[in-house]
Protein backbone atom coordinates (compact mmCIF):
# COMPACT_ATOMS: atom_id res chain seq x y z
CA UNK A 1 0.00 0.00 0.00
CA UNK A 2 2.64 2.49 0.76
CA UNK A 3 4.27 1.83 -2.72
CA UNK A 4 1.40 2.53 -4.25
CA UNK A 5 0.82 5.68 -2.68
CA UNK A 6 4.30 6.65 -3.38
CA UNK A 7 4.31 6.12 -6.89
CA UNK A 8 0.69 7.23 -7.21
CA UNK A 9 1.65 10.84 -5.38
CA UNK A 10 4.88 11.85 -7.99
CA UNK A 11 2.26 10.00 -10.51
CA UNK A 12 5.04 8.79 -12.57
CA UNK A 13 5.44 4.95 -13.17
CA UNK A 14 8.61 3.01 -14.45
CA UNK A 15 8.42 3.31 -18.33
CA UNK A 16 9.05 7.41 -17.63
CA UNK A 17 12.32 6.88 -16.67
CA UNK A 18 15.17 6.27 -18.96
CA UNK A 19 18.72 5.52 -18.35
CA UNK A 20 21.50 7.54 -19.53
CA UNK A 21 24.80 5.37 -19.54
CA UNK A 22 26.88 8.08 -19.25
CA UNK A 23 25.72 9.99 -15.82
CA UNK A 24 24.67 6.53 -14.96
CA UNK A 25 21.71 7.13 -13.24
CA UNK A 26 17.54 7.38 -13.93
CA UNK A 27 15.97 10.15 -15.17
CA UNK A 28 12.85 11.50 -15.93
CA UNK A 29 13.26 14.42 -18.16
CA UNK A 30 12.84 12.70 -21.81
CA UNK A 31 15.29 14.43 -23.95
CA UNK A 32 15.97 17.08 -22.44
CA UNK A 33 18.20 15.41 -20.18
CA UNK A 34 21.17 15.69 -22.62
CA UNK A 35 21.28 19.04 -22.78
CA UNK A 36 21.57 19.41 -18.82
CA UNK A 37 24.77 20.67 -16.73
CA UNK A 38 25.97 17.49 -15.29
CA UNK A 39 25.25 15.45 -18.54
CA UNK A 40 27.62 18.26 -20.66
CA UNK A 41 30.06 17.89 -18.24
CA UNK A 42 29.87 14.20 -18.07
CA UNK A 43 30.23 14.11 -22.02
CA UNK A 44 32.81 16.56 -21.91
CA UNK A 45 35.00 15.35 -19.18
CA UNK A 46 35.10 11.54 -21.69
CA UNK A 47 35.99 13.28 -24.98
CA UNK A 48 38.47 15.23 -22.77
CA UNK A 49 39.86 12.01 -21.92
CA UNK A 50 39.49 9.65 -24.60
CA UNK A 51 40.83 12.13 -26.90
CA UNK A 52 44.14 12.33 -24.52
CA UNK A 53 44.40 8.87 -25.26
CA UNK A 54 43.99 8.64 -29.25
CA UNK A 55 46.70 11.91 -29.05
CA UNK A 56 49.65 9.90 -27.20
CA UNK A 57 48.23 6.81 -29.63
CA UNK A 58 48.48 8.64 -32.74
CA UNK A 59 52.23 8.89 -33.58
CA UNK A 60 52.90 5.23 -33.04
CA UNK A 61 50.32 4.73 -35.81
CA UNK A 62 52.92 6.25 -38.06
CA UNK A 63 56.15 4.66 -36.59
CA UNK A 64 55.25 1.62 -35.18
CA UNK A 65 56.43 0.20 -32.19
CA UNK A 66 57.13 -3.37 -31.17
CA UNK A 67 57.94 -3.91 -27.75
CA UNK A 68 59.52 -7.17 -26.34
CA UNK A 69 57.26 -9.57 -23.52
CA UNK A 70 54.03 -9.20 -23.14
CA UNK A 71 51.27 -6.15 -22.79
CA UNK A 72 47.62 -7.80 -21.89
CA UNK A 73 46.33 -4.33 -21.24
CA UNK A 74 43.13 -3.44 -21.79
CA UNK A 75 40.78 -0.21 -22.57
CA UNK A 76 37.68 1.14 -22.22
CA UNK A 77 35.48 2.61 -25.69
CA UNK A 78 33.14 4.82 -24.04
CA UNK A 79 31.10 5.01 -27.57
CA UNK A 80 30.59 1.19 -27.66
CA UNK A 81 30.95 0.40 -24.30
CA UNK A 82 33.38 -2.60 -24.78
CA UNK A 83 36.40 -3.26 -23.34
CA UNK A 84 38.94 -3.85 -26.31
CA UNK A 85 42.47 -5.42 -26.28
CA UNK A 86 45.16 -2.35 -26.48
CA UNK A 87 47.92 -4.12 -27.74
CA UNK A 88 48.53 -6.83 -30.19
CA UNK A 89 50.47 -9.28 -27.96
CA UNK A 90 52.31 -12.90 -28.78
CA UNK A 91 54.55 -15.06 -26.47
CA UNK A 92 57.26 -13.17 -27.52
CA UNK A 93 56.49 -9.82 -28.67
CA UNK A 94 53.95 -7.21 -28.33
CA UNK A 95 52.99 -4.39 -30.97
CA UNK A 96 52.12 -1.15 -29.60
CA UNK A 97 48.38 -0.16 -29.37
CA UNK A 98 47.68 -2.82 -32.39
CA UNK A 99 44.14 -3.37 -31.23
CA UNK A 100 43.31 0.10 -30.61
CA UNK A 101 43.89 1.16 -33.71
CA UNK A 102 42.28 -1.87 -35.15
CA UNK A 103 39.74 -0.92 -32.93
CA UNK A 104 39.04 2.86 -33.72
CA UNK A 105 39.22 1.39 -37.88
CA UNK A 106 36.42 -1.28 -37.01
CA UNK A 107 33.09 -0.46 -38.70
CA UNK A 108 31.27 -1.21 -35.80
CA UNK A 109 33.05 1.82 -34.03
CA UNK A 110 32.09 4.27 -36.44
CA UNK A 111 28.76 3.20 -36.63
CA UNK A 112 28.54 3.50 -32.21
CA UNK A 113 30.84 6.70 -33.04
CA UNK A 114 27.76 8.11 -35.42
CA UNK A 115 25.32 7.19 -33.32
CA UNK A 116 26.83 8.26 -29.71
CA UNK A 117 27.06 11.43 -31.28
CA UNK A 118 23.87 11.82 -32.34
CA UNK A 119 22.19 10.92 -29.11
CA UNK A 120 24.44 13.12 -26.81
CA UNK A 121 24.20 15.94 -29.23
CA UNK A 122 28.30 16.53 -29.60
CA UNK A 123 30.12 19.02 -31.20
CA UNK A 124 30.34 17.03 -34.89
CA UNK A 125 34.11 18.46 -35.29
CA UNK A 126 35.19 16.57 -32.90
CA UNK A 127 34.52 13.56 -34.08
CA UNK A 128 37.28 12.59 -36.77
CA UNK A 129 40.02 12.35 -34.20
CA UNK A 130 37.80 9.43 -32.60
CA UNK A 131 37.96 7.70 -35.98
CA UNK A 132 40.03 6.04 -38.42
CA UNK A 133 40.01 5.40 -42.04
CA UNK A 134 40.86 1.80 -43.33
CA UNK A 135 43.50 3.29 -45.45
CA UNK A 136 45.14 5.25 -42.93
CA UNK A 137 45.11 1.89 -41.02
CA UNK A 138 46.36 -0.03 -44.09
CA UNK A 139 49.05 2.32 -45.27
CA UNK A 140 50.57 3.78 -42.16
CA UNK A 141 50.98 0.18 -40.99
CA UNK A 142 55.19 0.04 -41.65
CA UNK A 143 56.65 -2.71 -41.54
CA UNK A 144 55.24 -6.66 -41.80
CA UNK A 145 52.42 -7.91 -39.71
CA UNK A 146 52.93 -9.77 -36.94
CA UNK A 147 51.88 -13.17 -38.36
CA UNK A 148 54.45 -12.26 -41.20
CA UNK A 149 57.11 -11.88 -38.82
CA UNK A 150 56.54 -14.96 -37.25
CA UNK A 151 56.34 -16.63 -40.15
CA UNK A 152 59.72 -15.28 -41.42
CA UNK A 153 61.43 -16.00 -38.43
CA UNK A 154 60.30 -19.14 -38.61
CA UNK A 155 61.42 -20.38 -42.12
CA UNK A 156 64.86 -18.43 -40.97
CA UNK A 157 65.44 -21.07 -38.37
CA UNK A 158 65.27 -24.32 -40.72
CA UNK A 159 67.78 -25.49 -42.30
CA UNK A 160 68.63 -25.20 -46.00
CA UNK A 161 69.76 -29.29 -46.22
CA UNK A 162 66.73 -30.66 -43.98
CA UNK A 163 65.07 -33.64 -45.90
CA UNK A 164 62.74 -32.62 -48.45
CA UNK A 165 63.48 -29.11 -48.51
CA UNK A 166 62.41 -28.83 -51.85
CA UNK A 167 59.52 -31.33 -51.72
CA UNK A 168 57.12 -29.31 -54.85
CA UNK A 169 53.44 -30.22 -52.89
CA UNK A 170 51.89 -27.91 -55.59
CA UNK A 171 52.50 -31.10 -58.18
CA UNK A 172 49.60 -32.60 -59.39
CA UNK A 173 48.48 -35.51 -56.96
CA UNK A 174 46.22 -38.11 -58.80
CA UNK A 175 45.34 -41.24 -58.30
CA UNK A 176 48.65 -42.21 -59.62
CA UNK A 177 50.69 -40.57 -57.46
CA UNK A 178 53.13 -42.51 -55.04
CA UNK A 179 55.36 -41.31 -52.19
CA UNK A 180 58.82 -42.20 -52.43
CA UNK A 181 59.52 -45.28 -50.42
CA UNK A 182 62.98 -47.04 -49.71
CA UNK A 183 63.18 -50.43 -50.37
CA UNK A 184 62.51 -53.83 -47.80
CA UNK A 185 66.36 -54.60 -48.93
CA UNK A 186 69.27 -52.49 -48.07
CA UNK A 187 70.13 -52.75 -51.99
CA UNK A 188 69.17 -51.14 -54.80
CA UNK A 189 67.59 -47.22 -55.14
CA UNK A 190 64.85 -45.68 -53.41
CA UNK A 191 62.68 -45.08 -56.41
CA UNK A 192 62.86 -48.44 -57.52
CA UNK A 193 59.61 -49.49 -56.14
CA UNK A 194 57.90 -46.84 -57.48
CA UNK A 195 58.91 -47.38 -60.94
CA UNK A 196 57.87 -50.74 -60.69
CA UNK A 197 54.34 -49.86 -59.39
CA UNK A 198 54.44 -47.54 -62.41
CA UNK A 199 55.48 -50.27 -64.94
CA UNK A 200 52.55 -52.32 -63.06
CA UNK A 201 54.74 -55.02 -61.99
CA UNK A 202 53.15 -56.04 -58.71
CA UNK A 203 55.44 -57.56 -56.60
CA UNK A 204 54.04 -60.88 -54.95
CA UNK A 205 54.30 -60.36 -51.65
CA UNK A 206 58.32 -60.67 -51.14
CA UNK A 207 58.12 -60.77 -47.64
CA UNK A 208 56.61 -63.43 -45.81
CA UNK A 209 56.79 -63.28 -42.07
CA UNK A 210 57.11 -65.13 -38.91
CA UNK A 211 56.99 -62.75 -35.35
CA UNK A 212 58.78 -64.00 -32.45
CA UNK A 213 56.56 -62.08 -30.29
CA UNK A 214 53.59 -59.65 -30.48
CA UNK A 215 53.00 -59.36 -33.77
CA UNK A 216 50.21 -61.20 -36.62
CA UNK A 217 50.22 -61.30 -39.88
CA UNK A 218 48.49 -58.93 -42.07
CA UNK A 219 48.50 -60.42 -45.15
CA UNK A 220 48.20 -64.14 -45.56
CA UNK A 221 50.77 -66.29 -48.64
CA UNK B 1 42.94 -46.06 -28.24
CA UNK B 2 43.16 -45.78 -32.24
CA UNK B 3 39.54 -43.93 -32.17
CA UNK B 4 41.57 -40.95 -30.29
CA UNK B 5 43.91 -40.68 -33.04
CA UNK B 6 42.91 -38.82 -36.47
CA UNK B 7 42.25 -41.77 -38.95
CA UNK B 8 42.73 -42.22 -42.35
CA UNK B 9 40.41 -44.30 -44.56
CA UNK B 10 41.09 -43.15 -48.07
CA UNK B 11 44.49 -43.37 -50.59
CA UNK B 12 43.88 -39.69 -50.58
CA UNK B 13 43.83 -38.78 -47.42
CA UNK B 14 47.21 -40.68 -46.93
CA UNK B 15 48.37 -38.64 -50.41
CA UNK B 16 47.34 -35.64 -48.25
CA UNK B 17 48.90 -36.45 -45.31
CA UNK B 18 52.46 -37.64 -46.24
CA UNK B 19 52.42 -33.85 -48.98
CA UNK B 20 51.09 -31.61 -46.73
CA UNK B 21 52.72 -32.42 -43.60
CA UNK B 22 55.97 -29.61 -43.24
CA UNK B 23 58.69 -29.90 -41.03
CA UNK B 24 57.20 -32.74 -38.85
CA UNK B 25 57.75 -35.63 -38.81
CA UNK B 26 55.07 -38.03 -40.05
CA UNK B 27 53.73 -40.93 -38.10
CA UNK B 28 51.66 -43.28 -40.10
CA UNK B 29 50.46 -46.28 -37.77
CA UNK B 30 49.27 -49.42 -40.06
CA UNK B 31 47.51 -51.73 -38.06
CA UNK B 32 44.02 -53.32 -37.04
CA UNK B 33 41.49 -51.55 -34.53
CA UNK B 34 41.24 -54.64 -32.53
CA UNK B 35 44.49 -56.18 -32.37
CA UNK B 36 46.13 -56.08 -29.17
CA UNK B 37 49.09 -55.21 -30.03
CA UNK B 38 47.62 -52.62 -31.74
CA UNK B 39 45.57 -51.05 -28.94
CA UNK B 40 48.85 -51.24 -27.11
CA UNK B 41 50.50 -48.96 -29.76
CA UNK B 42 48.45 -46.77 -30.05
CA UNK B 43 48.13 -46.08 -26.32
CA UNK B 44 51.78 -45.07 -26.63
CA UNK B 45 50.87 -42.94 -29.86
CA UNK B 46 48.16 -41.33 -28.32
CA UNK B 47 49.51 -40.76 -24.81
CA UNK B 48 52.76 -38.85 -26.84
CA UNK B 49 50.99 -37.47 -29.57
CA UNK B 50 50.64 -34.27 -27.40
CA UNK B 51 54.27 -34.23 -25.92
CA UNK B 52 55.38 -34.71 -29.93
CA UNK B 53 53.04 -32.29 -31.43
CA UNK B 54 55.76 -29.83 -32.60
CA UNK B 55 58.13 -32.67 -33.64
CA UNK B 56 55.51 -35.34 -34.96
CA UNK B 57 51.95 -35.26 -36.57
CA UNK B 58 50.02 -38.98 -36.14
CA UNK B 59 47.87 -40.90 -37.64
CA UNK B 60 46.22 -44.30 -38.07
CA UNK B 61 45.23 -46.30 -41.09
CA UNK B 62 43.74 -49.60 -41.43
CA UNK B 63 45.23 -51.87 -43.33
CA UNK B 64 42.67 -54.05 -44.82
CA UNK B 65 41.16 -50.30 -46.17
CA UNK B 66 43.84 -49.13 -48.57
CA UNK B 67 45.41 -51.82 -50.05
CA UNK B 68 47.32 -49.83 -52.40
CA UNK B 69 49.51 -48.58 -49.95
CA UNK B 70 49.30 -52.00 -47.99
CA UNK B 71 50.87 -53.28 -50.77
CA UNK B 72 53.17 -50.27 -51.89
CA UNK B 73 54.80 -50.44 -48.51
CA UNK B 74 55.01 -54.15 -47.92
CA UNK B 75 53.17 -54.40 -44.87
CA UNK B 76 52.86 -58.27 -43.67
CA UNK B 77 53.53 -57.56 -40.01
CA UNK B 78 50.90 -55.61 -38.28
CA UNK B 79 51.39 -53.30 -36.36
CA UNK B 80 53.92 -51.21 -38.77
CA UNK B 81 54.88 -47.82 -38.12
CA UNK B 82 56.42 -45.59 -41.43
CA UNK B 83 57.76 -41.98 -41.06
CA UNK B 84 58.17 -39.47 -43.48
CA UNK B 85 59.45 -36.42 -43.81
CA UNK B 86 58.27 -33.17 -45.76
CA UNK B 87 57.10 -36.16 -48.52
CA UNK B 88 60.31 -38.22 -48.13
CA UNK B 89 60.44 -41.68 -46.56
CA UNK B 90 62.42 -41.74 -43.28
CA UNK B 91 64.72 -45.43 -42.90
CA UNK B 92 65.79 -46.26 -39.87
CA UNK B 93 68.31 -48.53 -38.48
CA UNK B 94 66.77 -50.91 -36.09
CA UNK B 95 69.21 -53.81 -35.96
CA UNK B 96 66.09 -55.79 -37.86
CA UNK B 97 65.94 -56.96 -41.54
CA UNK B 98 63.43 -54.58 -42.16
CA UNK B 99 64.61 -50.52 -42.20
CA UNK B 100 61.83 -49.25 -43.61
CA UNK B 101 59.34 -49.51 -40.95
CA UNK B 102 59.02 -50.41 -37.17
CA UNK B 103 57.11 -53.56 -36.48
CA UNK B 104 55.22 -54.40 -33.71
CA UNK B 105 54.73 -52.26 -30.50
CA UNK B 106 57.18 -49.76 -28.61
CA UNK B 107 58.21 -51.24 -25.19
CA UNK B 108 57.59 -47.64 -23.64
CA UNK B 109 56.16 -44.03 -24.18
CA UNK B 110 60.47 -42.67 -23.92
CA UNK B 111 61.35 -45.35 -26.67
CA UNK B 112 58.82 -43.71 -29.14
CA UNK B 113 59.39 -40.31 -28.10
CA UNK B 114 63.35 -40.62 -28.56
CA UNK B 115 62.97 -42.44 -31.56
CA UNK B 116 60.86 -39.38 -33.49
CA UNK B 117 63.32 -36.98 -31.83
CA UNK B 118 66.49 -38.73 -33.61
CA UNK B 119 64.44 -38.85 -36.82
CA UNK B 120 63.23 -35.39 -36.58
CA UNK B 121 67.18 -34.11 -35.98
CA UNK B 122 68.48 -36.07 -38.79
CA UNK B 123 65.76 -35.09 -41.14
CA UNK B 124 66.70 -31.53 -40.45
CA UNK B 125 70.47 -32.69 -40.59
CA UNK B 126 69.40 -33.96 -44.40
CA UNK B 127 69.58 -37.49 -43.35
CA UNK B 128 67.48 -40.16 -44.74
CA UNK B 129 68.54 -42.72 -42.95
CA UNK B 130 69.12 -43.02 -38.94
CA UNK B 131 70.28 -45.38 -36.58
CA UNK B 132 67.55 -46.01 -33.77
CA UNK B 133 67.76 -45.15 -30.43
CA UNK B 134 65.89 -47.67 -28.87
CA UNK B 135 67.31 -50.64 -27.23
CA UNK B 136 67.79 -53.33 -29.43
CA UNK B 137 66.46 -55.44 -26.77
CA UNK B 138 63.34 -53.76 -26.49
CA UNK B 139 62.47 -53.69 -30.28
CA UNK B 140 60.31 -56.57 -31.53
CA UNK B 141 62.03 -59.63 -32.82
CA UNK B 142 60.98 -60.87 -36.80
CA UNK B 143 62.09 -62.25 -39.42
CA UNK B 144 61.48 -61.76 -43.34
CA UNK B 145 61.19 -64.86 -45.32
CA UNK B 146 62.63 -64.01 -48.44
CA UNK B 147 60.38 -64.97 -51.80
CA UNK B 148 61.44 -65.02 -55.43
CA UNK B 149 64.82 -63.34 -54.81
Amino acid sequence: MKMMAATKKSEQTIQDFQYCEVCRRHHSQGRKHVYSRTHRDNINAIINKYGKKVKAAKPVLKHPVVDSGVNEENFWCYFCGCEVKKHDTTATATMKYGGFFRHLASQEHRQKTFSFWWDHRIEKSLKNSFLLTQEDYGSKQIGPTVEDLQKHKKQKTLPKGRVGANFDRSSSSGEEWLPSFGRVWQVGRRWKPWQQKRKGRTKASAAQSRPDFSSEEANGP
Amino acid sequence: MSYLLPRLTTKKEVDQAIRDTAELVLVLRFGREHDSVCQQLDDILFKTSNLLSKMAAIYTVDVDSIPVYTQYFDITLIPATIFFFNGQHMKVDYDRPDHTKFIGSFRNKQDFIDLVEVIFRGAMRGKVMVRSPIDPRNVPKYELLYKEI
